[in-house]
């Protein structure tokens, strides 16, 4: 009887600290704009949370806003674990995704700043507008491509060396973060395919399955479709999955050099 | 839906289904709505934003030197043509644009005046030509790589800088 009392004592004495946890204050600054309301003018707005309460990602942030706070902010995510790319946008100045950078816990009193991917236009706030870039995408044709047809029941095999130039390149899940971080893809994003998507198209350049390789680098032999790169290298800086687009695209300049 | 409402004994729900029910029937389909969603669409779309660039972006090492090498490039180039076509064109506006004379005008210059257009020119070329040697070094698809950025930036930077103060000062 007496060690039960003590253990609710002691229980309620936990629960009581936790919930008297320090205030730890953060304010979000984020950009906002409705298409209900197209003549207003895209503008922040700010946000205030007890970080004591919210996870420990931008994400978390977010969604604990979207909760409790504000049920109109909108923005895309899918699986918090970096995988899907959905939630990249303009963090403090950086293109990066949402789950998987910390609040920064540093500089308590310092505002977060977020904005949606650089460049784009936007559906509704954080939300940019995908469907020319998923267009850049499809125009590299990201599939194998054959000549001869492939034997039936029989498997293409690729020795380890061949399979290792993959690696770097495979990994892409196409967030945008480096296309959107590219001066020259901001000022000429309807001819210069941009990082993300030539890395893609080095992807299958460097596959020794595929056929295509000549097709391929035909279709960026004009002033446009790679050469807009200038080796500025925020691609490479930004990629949140610490990629290397930068060097895909001099590895197509070399092999148009080459060819 | 409207059917376990209209089952149900309660007057308010046998209301509200006949309600609906009437509303239902009443309305013509071109007025339920003014515009259709295919013009709602449209009519956002029209008028979405781009959102913020340049401004909002996270000045880097990457871009800013990027930036300068275009536009130390158009600053020294466009100088140079522009000297040039002064040269050419000046007889015939009576002016004097001879290597004497302008060593002349400079020197005569007040010495901050003098020495900041020095650095100004001394900087910019050779800031451009040392961002170029490193552009032809990325072009063999060397130090294409965040490594490599920082190390051959700071190099840059490095060399500008002695290039700089030699060029100003001697």
């Amino acid at each position: 009887m007496r060690s039960l009392a003590q253990r609710g004592f002691a229980a309620s004495a936990a629960s009581q600290m936790a919930s008297e946890k320090p205030v730890n204050s953060k304010s979000f600054k984020i950009y906002r704009w409705n298409p209900d309301k197209p003549t207003e003018k895209p503008r922040m707005q700010e946000y205030k949370l007890d970080l004591s309460k919210t996870g420990p990602m931008v994400l978390d942030a977010l969604i604990k806003i979207k909760n409790e706070v504000d049920s109109t902010l909108t923005f895309r995510r899918s699986c918090r674990e970096g995988i899907c790319g959905s939630c990249a946008m303009n963090i403090d100045g950086k293109n990066t995704l949402a789950c998987i950078t910390h609040i920064p816990k540093d500089q308590p009193t310092k505002e977060l700043v977020i904005y949606p991917l650089p460049h784009m236009f936007v559906v509704k706030d954080l939300v940019p507008d995908m469907t020319y870039f998923y267009k850049q995408y499809a125009s590299i044709k990201p599939w194998l491509q054959r000549k001869d047809a492939p034997e039936s029941n029989k498997e293409l095999l690729q020795s380890p060396e061949d399979r290792k130039k993959l690696d770097g390149l495979y990994e892409c899940i196409l967030c945008a973060c480096c296309s959107t971080a590219c001066p020259s893809y901001w000022w000429n994003q309807d001819v210069y395919l941009g990082p993300s998507v030539l890395l893609q198209a080095y992807r299958w350049m460097a596959d020794s399955r595929d056929q295509y390789l000549n097709e391929r680098l035909e279709q960026m032999e004009n002033a446009f479709s790679v050469y807009r790169c200038h080796t500025i290298m925020n691609c490479t800086r930004t990629c949140p999955k610490h990629l290397n687009p930068g060097s895909a695209i001099a590895q197509i300049k070399l092999l148009l050099a080459k060819n | 839906m409207y059917s376990v409402i209209s089952k149900t004994r309660l007057p308010v729900a046998r209301t509200l289904a006949a309600c609906n029910a009437r509303a239902f029937i009443a309305t013509p389909m071109r007025e339920r709505t003014e515009e259709s969603q295919a013009a709602v669409a449209e009519r956002a779309r029209k008028n979405r934003p781009v959102s913020p660039n340049l401004g909002i972006y996270q000045p880097q090492m990457s871009w800013v030197l990027s930036g300068l090498h275009r536009n130390t490039g158009v600053l020294v180039a466009g100088g140079a043509y522009l000297y040039a076509a002064a040269f050419g064109l000046a007889p015939m506006f009576g002016l004097d644009l001879s290597s004497a004379t302008v060593a002349a005008t400079v020197a005569s210059l007040p010495t901050p005046v003098l020495l900041g257009t020095k650095a100004l020119i001394a900087g910019s070329l050779s800031f451009h030509c040392f961002n170029g040697i490193r552009h032809l070094w990325w072009d063999t698809g060397r130090s294409v790589s965040n490594q490599g950025v920082f190390k051959t930036g700071y190099a840059v930077i490095a060399a500008t800088t002695l290039a700089t103060g030699y060029l100003t000062f001697f």
